[in-house]
C-alpha cells in the first residue's frame, strides 16, 4: 500500500501551493468582514443621495429654495462683508480668547449660511448659527428640521471604523491588509490567469464559482489593489505610529506636535502683543483673487494678537474638483498686522512636499472626489465586483467541501464547516437585508422621537444579528432561501413603504428630476428583482438533485442484466 | 526544529502566523524609522516611509507563508529589521 | 467633452478592445467560429485592433477630464469593458462578435468629432 499523501499546510509544497493554501485561509476568515466593508464602502459612494432620500422633509423645501434662487437670484441674506462683520462681531464678543477662528460666511455664490467653528476650553471643535439676515444666533425650531439621521453617512462610518472609533479603525486595517495578502497571493496562485481572463462557465457547479470568482477579481484588479491600498494609506499614520514614537515620543502632546509640525510648520507663535481683528473683508478679496476661488472659510490663528494670521480658504467648483486627484482647494495666507503674503496654495496642491500631496491624492483616488459622476457609477460598479469577489470566494470554499470532506480541522470539521455555512448566508445575504432594513427603519421610526438616528442603527444591527441566529439555526440551503426571499420582499416592498409613509412615489420623484431618491429607489428594486433570480435558481437547482434513498432500489435504475439475457 | 514542527503542523502554522502579522509589523515600523532617519525635516520623511511600508508588510507576510523553513522566515526578519533600525541610527547620529 | 459622452465613448472603445482581444485567444475563437485554432493573420489583426481600441479610450477619458484623472478613468473603463466582454462572451459569443464589430468604428468617429467638436 502506498503512502497517504499528507495535507499541506502553511509553507509547504511548491511555492504556488503555499501560497493557495495562504489564500484560501485568510481570504476565508476575513471574507465576511471584508464583503461588509465593500458593500458598506460602494454604498457609500453614494452617501448624499442616500442622506438625500432618508432626509424627505429636506425635499419640499430644497424645491422651493431652488425656486426661490431662480426667481429672485441674490435674495438670501446680506452681503459678504456684512457677513464677515456680523461673524466678526459675534466671536470677539461670545469668544474672545479662542486660540483660533474659523467663518464659514457664505456658499460659492455668496448665499446661504453664515457659520463659526472655534475649538471649545476642553479643546473640542464648537460650532454656532448666525442668521445670514441679521448676524443674530439661530435658534432652531424643531418643526423646521429634518428627521434626525446619520443617512448614507451610517455606511461610511461603518465602512470605515464600524462605528467603533479607534478599535473599529485598527480591525479595518487589519482586514485591509489581509485583503492585499489575499490579493497577492490570488495572483500567485492563479496558473492562467491570462488563458481564463474571459472565461466564465455556467452551471457547473464549483468549476462556475470559481471562474465567477476568478472574473470579477482579475478584470478589476487594478481597482481592487488600488482601493485597499489607498484606504489603509490614509490612516496610515494612526496604524503605523512607529515614526511618530521614536522621533517625537509616544505621548498625546507629541503627537500633537508631530501634526502641527506636519500640517503648520509654518505658524507663528503668540507675540503676546493684543491687536485687534483687523476688517476681514479685504484680506477676503485680496485671497480670492489671488487663489482663483470664492471664499469659503476665513481661518483666524491667534485672533487679538500681534501675531495673528488669515487664511483664506475657497469653495472648489464641481467642473475643477472633477478634473483633480487631489481634492485640496485654494488657499492665501496673510499676516493680519501688515497685511502680507505668506503663503499662496493653488487648488489641487498639498501644503508641503511630495509625501502631504500623495496623501492628499491617495484620499482622493480611494473617495473618488475627482470625475463627477459617471466616475462614482465606475467606482459603484468595481466596488460591486469586489464585493462579489469576496462572497463567490466564501461560497465556493463551501461548495467545494459540500461534495468532499477535506477534514482540516479533524474531528471538528463537520461542525466549522457548518458554522462556516451560516457565516455565508448571514454575512452576505444578511448583510443585505440589514442594509434595506436600514431604509426601512428610517420610514418607521417616528420622526419626532429623541435619538431616532441611533435608533436607525440599532435596528441595523439588530437586523444582521437576527439573519446571524436564523442562519445558524436554519439549514444552509432554507437560510439562503429565506434570507433571500426576506431581502426580495424588503427591496421591492420599497417604494410602497415611501408612498405610505411619505405620500412620495417613484413617478412623482422621476417627474420632478429629483434623480437621487429616484436612484435610491430604482436601485434598490433592481436587487430585489436579481434576489428573486437568485432564488429561482437555488429552488431550481435543489429541485433537480433528487435525494437517493441508498436502502430503496431507484425506479430509474437499469436492471442488471439477467444470466438468460447475457447468455444470448 | 523541524522535526519538533512536522509532528505538530499546528505550531508552525501559529509561527508562521507570527512571523507574518507581527514580524511584518515590526518590519514595517522599522522601515518607517529608517526613512524618518533620511532627512533632517523628519515630518515629511515620516509620512513618506508611513506611505510606503504597506508594501514591505505584505512583502514580509508572503514571505512568511513561503515553502522555506522557519528558521529561514524568522532569520531573514530579523535581520532586515536589525539592519534597517542599525541603519537608522547611524544616519540619525550622523545628522545630529 | 462632456463628461457623459466621453463614458460612453470609452466604454464602447473599451468593450469592442476587450472583445476583439478575447476572439484573439483559441479557446473563444473556437466558441464563435467552431476552428479549435486563430489563424495567423487573424490573430495579429484581431490582438492589433484590441490594443488600438483600448489605448484609444485614453482618448475620450483625458480629454473629458485632464491626464492624470484621465488614466485612472481609463483603467476604470478598461475593467468595465472586460466584465462586458466576459459576461457577453459566456451568454452569447456571437452577441459579442456584432456588438463588438458594430460598436468599434462608431465610438471611434465619435471619439474623433469629440475631439474637433
Amino acid at each position: 500500500m502506498g503512502q497517504k499523501k499528507k495535507a499541506l499546510t502553511a509553507g509547504q509544497g511548491s511555492f504556488r501551493q503555499a501560497h493557495a493554501w495562504l489564500h484560501t485561509w485568510c481570504g476565508l476568515w476575513f471574507s465576511w468582514l471584508l464583503f461588509a466593508v465593500f458593500l458598506t464602502g460602494t454604498l457609500a459612494v453614494f452617501e448624499e443621495p442616500i442622506t438625500h432620500w432618508m432626509t424627505p422633509e429636506h425635499h419640499a423645501q430644497e424645491q422651493a429654495a431652488a425656486a426661490d434662487r431662480s426667481v429672485e437670484p441674490a435674495a438670501d441674506g446680506a452681503s459678504l462683508s456684512q457677513r464677515l462683520a456680523w461673524a466678526t462681531a459675534y466671536m470677539e464678543t461670545q469668544h474672545p480668547g479662542a486660540g483660533m477662528w474659523e467663518l464659514w460666511p457664505a456658499d460659492a455664490e455668496g448665499a446661504g449660511e453664515l457659520r463659526v467653528y472655534w475649538f471649545d476650553a476642553d479643546g473640542q471643535y464648537a460650532a454656532a448659527d448666525l442668521d445670514a439676515s441679521t448676524g443674530e444666533p439661530v435658534i432652531r425650531k424643531p418643526g423646521q428640521q429634518a428627521r434626525k439621521t446619520m443617512g448614507g453617512h451610517h455606511f461610511v462610518d461603518f465602512h470605515y471604523e464600524l462605528h467603533a472609533g479607534r478599535l473599529g479603525l485598527w480591525i479595518i486595517g487589519a482586514a485591509a491588509m489581509v485583503m492585499l495578502v489575499a490579493l497577492v497571493s490570488g495572483v500567485i496562485t492563479h496558473r492562467r490567469i491570462f488563458k481564463d481572463f474571459f472565461t466564465f462557465r455556467v452551471r457547473k457547479g464549483q468549476r462556475s464559482w470559481l471562474d465567477a470568482h476568478n472574473a470579477v477579481a482579475v478584470l478589476t484588479l487594478p481597482f481592487q489593489f488600488m482601493i485597499a491600498y489607498t484606504g489603509i494609506a490614509i490612516s496610515g499614520l494612526a496604524l503605523m505610529p512607529a515614526g511618530v514614537h521614536a522621533y517625537f515620543g509616544t505621548e498625546a502632546e507629541d503627537a500633537r506636535t508631530f501634526f502641527s509640525a506636519l500640517n503648520e510648520s509654518d505658524k507663528p507663535l503668540r507675540s503676546g502683543q493684543s491687536m485687534a481683528v483687523p476688517a476681514l473683508e479685504p484680506f477676503v478679496l485680496r485671497g480670492q483673487a489671488l487663489m482663483g476661488q470664492p471664499v469659503r472659510a476665513v481661518v483666524i490663528d491667534h485672533p487679538g494678537d500681534a501675531a495673528a494670521r488669515i487664511g483664506v480658504y475657497g469653495w472648489n467648483d464641481a467642473v475643477s474638483v472633477s478634473q483633480r486627484l487631489s481634492s485640496t482647494s485654494g488657499m492665501a495666507m496673510f499676516s493680519a498686522a501688515t497685511g502680507d503674503v505668506l503663503q499662496v496654495r493653488q487648488p489641487g496642491n498639498a501644503d508641503g512636499g511630495t509625501a502631504m500631496l500623495a496623501q492628499s491624492v491617495m484620499a482622493g483616488l480611494h473617495m473618488v472626489t475627482f470625475g463627477g459622476w459617471a466616475l462614482k457609477w465606475v467606482y459603484f460598479v468595481c466596488g460591486l465586483a469586489g464585493s462579489a469577489m469576496m462572497a463567490t470566494g466564501a461560497i465556493l470554499f463551501m461548495v467545494k467541501r459540500r461534495g468532499k470532506h477535506l477534514g482540516e480541522f479533524g474531528g471538528a470539521t463537520a461542525r466549522v464547516y457548518r458554522m462556516i455555512e451560516g457565516l455565508n448566508v448571514a454575512a452576505i445575504a444578511g448583510l443585505a437585508v440589514a442594509c434595506v432594513g436600514f431604509l426601512w427603519a428610517n420610514r418607521l421610526i417616528p420622526a419626532g422621537l429623541n435619538h431616532r438616528d441611533d435608533w436607525e442603527l440599532v435596528a441595523f444591527f439588530a437586523v444582521w444579528l437576527l439573519s446571524l441566529l436564523h442562519a445558524l439555526i436554519r439549514q444552509p440551503s432554507a437560510a439562503w432561501c429565506e434570507q433571500l426571499g426576506a431581502l426580495a420582499v424588503l427591496c421591492l416592498l420599497l417604494p410602497v413603504l415611501n408612498l405610505v409613509t411619505t405620500g412620495e412615489h417613484l413617478l412623482a420623484q422621476i417627474m420632478h428630476a429629483d434623480w437621487e431618491s429616484a436612484g435610491v429607489e430604482l436601485f434598490v428594486v433592481a436587487v430585489g428583482i436579481c434576489a428573486l433570480g437568485a432564488l429561482r435558481s437555488l429552488r431550481q437547482r435543489s429541485a433537480m438533485r433528487v435525494p437517493r434513498t441508498p436502502s430503496k432500489p431507484s425506479n430509474h435504475a437499469v436492471p442488471l442484466p439477467t444470466e438468460q439475457e447475457t447468455a444470448a | 526544529m523541524d522535526a519538533f514542527f512536522d509532528k505538530h503542523p499546528g505550531w508552525g502554522t501559529a509561527s508562521r502566523i507570527a512571523a507574518a502579522v507581527l514580524g511584518g509589523y515590526a518590519l514595517s515600523s522599522a522601515w518607517v524609522v529608517l526613512w524618518g532617519a533620511m532627512q533632517s525635516t523628519r515630518v515629511e520623511a515620516i509620512l513618506a516611509g508611513v506611505q510606503t511600508s504597506f508594501v514591505v508588510y505584505v512583502v514580509a507576510a508572503i514571505w512568511a507563508f513561503s515553502p522555506v523553513s522557519l528558521r529561514r522566515v524568522w532569520g531573514v526578519l530579523i535581520a532586515a529589521i536589525v539592519a534597517m533600525l542599525g541603519s537608522a541610527v547611524l544616519l540619525a547620529g550622523w545628522q545630529g | 467633452m462632456n463628461a457623459w459622452y466621453a463614458s460612453t465613448v470609452a466604454l464602447a472603445l473599451s468593450w469592442a478592445g476587450m472583445a476583439a482581444l478575447a476572439f484573439a485567444m483559441d479557446r473563444h475563437y473556437e466558441q464563435l467560429t467552431g476552428c479549435d485554432e486563430v489563424p495567423a493573420l487573424q490573430r495579429v489583426i484581431l490582438r492589433s485592433a484590441g490594443a488600438f481600441f483600448l489605448v484609444a479610450v485614453l482618448v475620450p477619458a483625458t480629454l473629458a477630464w485632464s491626464a492624470s484623472v484621465g488614466v485612472v478613468a481609463a483603467l476604470g473603463f478598461w475593467s468595465l469593458g472586460a466584465l462586458l466582454a466576459a459576461a457577453f462572451m459566456t451568454w452569447s459569443p456571437h452577441l459579442l462578435a456584432w456588438v463588438g464589430a458594430s460598436v468599434a468604428l462608431p465610438s471611434l468617429c465619435a471619439g474623433i468629432l469629440g475631439l474637433t467638436g
